[in-house]
């Protein structure tokens, strides 16, 4: 095969993976603390492809990383009194029995049979020591402050773990809206917590929509160089096979 | 063409949505009834690249490596136990709970129901029951003679009776509380059965620590707030549509692909 077709099915190896990030990004708009990914791209230096009689080098394309949009989710207001959004950056710490702490942005918490704050899938949310938070049931609904203190009747009785990172877009995903961090966090939450309201995704579906779009072209014009490619090769073979 | 499955889990996550907002809107005038929300998780995610790989021999690396999403999955639905507004009946053995608690209600088959609908009645036998016959527990019994029912704040049931000058006591209503009453399983007739993530119930008369007060002549309405709803009814129809864009998109991708050759 000649450059031409492998350059075209390399582009739309890569267009494929834009697609599926696009997509995954469409079918989390409603996940509450998603945040939305994209593919970066660049041309690859390290390995170009062969061109001898062209007057500039062609180079391949190559998916590199993502990167992650770690910007506000629109907060909306809930009512419960165990629901809490992260206004600005940080997350909440979440223990997981074979993975450790975790982190969330999804602040959808509520209370288990035994008084302790879960998330919804009925992981522990840890305190600022990295220890689970117990309420008392019978006590009073508490209220949390903007820096995550818990107060109930004007007396703190404890504190939700709220941290950050100093390099977000290292964190690793792990699904049920959590994140793994290679790295230890920070303690110098910067943001503000949010008694009764979420945090949704923050995923523009505008953009991520014309992205499909746009993807969806490109993905034709790259297999209509591998066709044109091909027509040619025909072409030539034809040729040559008739002298 | 993994974008067609992922923008599927989408379109069944936004249909998920709908029929909970739709029943929501279907239950906006259903006394007692507590509004669900439906939440979504992202699922796992396939690492292409791990963050960290080396990216030359120079030893940079990748800082943030490559991973694709699979797509979204309902993580719950949970169920948000904000008051109901309190309206007006002046129906002498209707009932509202202003605060935590929910009435306990004796089923047929022995075990115990609990409900926020107040909407009671005095049955062939006296006994105060539900709109659907079953009796309150404890059981409290109104004498035919009696003139007028009272329900107090604290639960305290007191009839006048006929040519009696003092009410005479009845019984006491109690409630039962829950830690986590979200965690109820709906029974469907405005009835919840405790489950283990509910945990047990705390029964104690109204009024005490921890507990709501009674308000007799007044049921506690839907908590479902129609603005909330319809909005919420267009963003999640919007989001199908998006999602079956992107299966059209990927199907012209795999089309353009097959053209190929």
């Amino acid at each position: 095969m000649d450059n031409l077709q492998l350059l075209g099915v390399q582009t739309q190896r890569v267009l494929q993976r834009r697609m599926e990030t696009a997509a995954n990004n469409l079918a989390n708009v409603s996940t509450a603390g998603f945040k939305a990914d994209a593919l970066l791209t660049e041309v690859d230096s390290r390995r170009p492809a062969r061109s001898q009689d062209a007057p500039r080098d062609v180079r391949f394309v190559r998916d590199v990383g993502l990167s992650r949009d770690f910007s506000q989710g629109s907060i909306t207001r809930t009512g419960e009194a165990f629901d809490v959004a992260i206004q600005g950056e940080g997350f909440f710490l979440v223990s997981d029995p074979q993975q450790g702490t975790l982190y969330t942005r999804d602040g959808g918490f509520r209370l288990d049979a035994a008084g302790q704050l879960v998330t919804k899938d009925g992981r522990n949310v840890l305190n600022a020591g990295g220890a689970p938070i117990v309420f008392d049931p019978q006590g009073e609904r508490p209220s949390i402050t903007a820096d995550g203190s818990i107060q109930i009747a004007g007396t703190e009785v404890g504190r939700i773990g709220l941290v950050n990172f100093a390099n977000p877009g290292g964190l690793e995903k792990v699904g049920d809206n959590l994140f793994s961090a290679a790295g230890q966090p920070t303690s110098n939450f910067e943001g503000a917590a949010v008694q009764g309201a979420l945090e949704g995704s923050n995923v523009n579906a505008v953009i991520e929509l014309t992205r499909v779009i746009e993807i969806s072209r490109a993905y034709e014009s790259a297999a209509r160089i591998v066709k044109n490619g091909d027509d040619l090769r025909q072409r030539t073979i034809e040729r040559f096979g008739r002298a | 063409m993994r974008s067609l499955a992922i923008a599927a889990t989408g379109m069944q996550a936004q249909q998920l949505n709908v029929e909970v907002i739709s029943n929501n809107i279907a239950n906006m005038n259903t006394t007692g009834f507590k509004r669900q929300r439906a939440e979504f998780q992202d699922l796992l995610y396939q690492n292409l690249e791990r963050p960290g790989t080396s990216t030359s021999s120079a030893g940079t690396m990748s800082p943030n490596g490559i991973q694709i999403g699979v797509g979204v999955k309902a993580g719950a639905i949970g169920r948000v136990t904000e008051q109901g507004s309190l309206a007006r009946t002046d129906n002498p053995t209707d009932l509202a709970i202003s605060g935590r608690g929910y009435f306990q209600v004796s089923m047929p088959d022995g075990t115990t129901a609990y409900t926020r609908d107040g909407n009671l009645a005095i049955d062939a036998e006296g006994r105060i029951v539900t709109s659907d016959g079953f009796p309150l527990e404890p059981a409290i019994t109104v004498p035919n003679e009696a003139l007028s029912v009272s329900i107090s704040r604290d639960g305290v049931v007191e009839a006048q009776i006929q040519g009696q000058a003092d009410p005479q006591q009845l019984g006491q209503i109690e409630l039962a509380a829950f830690v986590n009453p979200a965690g109820l399983e709906a029974q469907g007739e405005n009835l919840f059965l405790e489950t283990a993530a509910s945990g047990s119930p705390n029964v104690s008369t109204p009024t005490s620590p921890g507990f709501g007060s009674l308000i007799q002549g007044f049921v506690e309405t839907s908590n479902v707030n129609a603005v909330e709803e319809i909005s919420a009814l267009i963003i999640a129809q919007r989001a199908y549509e998006m999602n079956a864009k992107v299966i059209t998109a990927s199907d012209e991708m795999l089309q353009a692909a097959n053209n190929v050759r």
